[in-house]
């Protein structure tokens, strides 16, 4: 993983050979059960269809302003994408620390962050898969792409990736020195799935806890990815959440990076990261 | 039985912790009947004291798949699993008594499930006991046989949460936990029926929404019947094939 000496004094290619090496070995990693290659892209196309037919059941035909299928289509990429940032690049180094790899980790020069970003591209590839069999349902049964501008629902795409990224950099650091990394990430999980607006639009959540949804960059990301694809909303109506994703995404860095530094001193000065 | 039952709850509840723990149990099908609580309120409101039935009745699922489906691959992740099977106890004693522990969890959680329904969605039962211990007995005795077959399946593939997380969905689809088996298409009715599940969360539903006695639900019952006494003996047998594979082969903790 560590790459050849003539790439350490340029940091920058430094740390994207990490992360590509790491993204690497994690699809390397995935590759070896062949259950894995259907459970991953399965349990996504099984949770469109159990919304799908819950919305049938209710009547519903146009949710959030779009089409029902268009709307869960988004609303699994938002999922598959808030998955990622809890169990892939949010776990990283807590599956370093269960494979016995942290201490490697923590004594190799690799940059922390471009390891956890590995982890986080290597999901986007291994779900790529899975978000272009979701695409397929969602377009047999009814969903519709309405793009008025290729600028926003590139930047709404951009979005939805930085917001997965930023939050797995903070998870990674909160789970590890939690020493409850796997509790936290299950109890999370449901929660957010729900307070995302990806099976229900936020502005049917109450009012209490709209607050918790706002925190999440992956909300706002999907706010403006959903009608830059599905209503053919420009810029001028996407803007602001997507400004509101960028900014709260940068703050989820920053939160993460210090959260990394502490990591690296427990791991560092007093040794206690592989003693649980 | 009691042992085991006492160690997998020590365990849950020393690496979880308390509020952990609690969280976890209470929050997973709260957020789920939540999820479609929304989706239905407005527009179908009578489908969400199905909901709040089926997803209580679906915490007996997550428990078979994840509990009792995950027991034998954990305890050979822990290097314990040659331990009980070398140990002077019956079998059936020890599974059962960690498949009792999966019971409370199931117990905290259905109840968090139908203290939700009430008090936020206002649902109201209307309960013939009888339909709705039977049914309830039937669909138990169904699911923990099939909790034997997944953790039997889940040890030979060496992947048992995998197993878990891909049959989970499964369920849930088929199952009729959130609507009734006529929401599906009609491709999909088939595949559904073949569930003891989705017979139990329509008996359930019948028995604790809308009085219906135990004569007005032979259609739901004489199947879950039949599941109640197959299952539990694929269970056994899908044991005693895995046991004896393993003490053939001797693999059971070389990977």
């Amino acid at each position: 993983m560590i790459p050849s000496e003539s790439l350490q004094g340029n940091e920058v290619a430094w740390a994207l050979s990490v992360t590509l090496a790491t993204g690497r070995a994690f699809l390397t990693r995935m590759s070896a059960y062949l259950i894995q290659f259907v459970r991953w892209p399965l349990g996504p196309l099984l949770i469109f269809a159990v919304w799908r037919v819950m919305y049938g059941a209710s009547g519903r035909t146009v949710v959030g302003g779009a089409s029902l299928s268009g709307f869960l289509v988004t609303g699994i990429f938002g999922s598959v994408l808030l998955s990622s940032s809890i169990w892939t690049s949010g776990y990283a180094i807590e599956w370093e620390r269960d494979e016995g790899t942290s201490g490697s980790l923590f004594l190799s020069p690799a940059s922390r962050a471009a390891v956890i970003a590995g982890y986080g591209l290597g999901s986007f590839v291994w779900f790529l898969p899975c978000f272009i069999m979701v695409t397929l349902l969602g377009v047999a049964t009814g969903a519709t792409l309405n793009i008025g501008s290729m600028a926003a629902a590139a930047l709404g795409a951009l979005a939805m990736v930085t917001a997965s990224l930023s939050m797995g950099f903070t998870l990674a650091g909160l789970f590890i020195l939690s020493r409850r990394g796997n509790l936290i990430a299950n109890v999370m999980q449901p929660p957010l799935l729900l307070l995302g607006g990806f099976a229900v639009p936020i502005a049917r959540l109450p009012l209490s806890v709209r607050w918790i949804s706002n925190g999440l960059p992956i909300t706002h990301a999907l706010e403006a990815f959903r009608p830059a694809v599905l209503t053919g909303a420009g810029l001028a109506t996407t803007g602001r959440e997507l400004a509101l994703s960028f900014g709260v995404s940068a703050a989820y860095v920053v939160a993460g990076l210090l959260a990394l530094r502490r990591v690296e001193h427990v791991a560092r000065r007093l040794g206690q990261l592989d003693l649980y | 039985m009691a042992a085991s039952w006492s160690a997998r709850m020590k365990e849950q509840l020393v690496i979880s912790g308390a509020l952990g723990y609690l969280g976890l149990w209470i929050g997973l099908p709260v957020f789920q009947l939540a999820t479609a609580g929304l989706i239905y309120e407005g527009r179908n409101p009578a489908l969400v004291p199905y909901a709040v039935v089926g997803t209580a009745t679906s915490t007996l699922v997550f428990t078979m798949l994840y509990n009792v489906g995950q027991t034998l691959d954990t305890e050979r992740l822990r290097g314990t699993l040659i331990g009980l099977f070398l140990a002077p106890a019956p079998r059936i004693a020890w599974l059962t008594g960690f498949a009792l522990a999966g019971a409370f969890e199931t117990s905290l959680a259905a109840a968090s499930t139908v203290g939700f329904g009430m008090l936020v969605f206002g649902v109201r039962f209307d309960v013939d006991w009888p339909a709705l211990l039977v049914s309830l007995g039937l669909l138990l005795l169904g699911l923990w046989g099939l909790g034997f077959v997944f953790s039997a399946i889940g040890l030979w593939s060496r992947r048992s949460n995998d197993v878990s997380n891909l049959v989970s969905p499964v369920m849930l689809l088929l199952g009729s936990v959130y609507y009734p088996i006529t929401a599906l298409p009609l491709w999909l009715r088939l595949p559904a029926r073949a569930l003891p599940l989705s017979y139990g969360v329509q008996a359930l539903v019948e028995a604790s929404l809308h009085h219906r006695p135990l004569s007005t639900l032979t259609a739901k019952i004489i199947p879950l019947a039949g599941f109640a006494v197959l299952l539990p003996l694929a269970g056994i047998a899908a044991f005693r094939w895995v046991e004896h594979g393993a003490r053939r082969r001797g693999d059971l903790d070389l990977y």
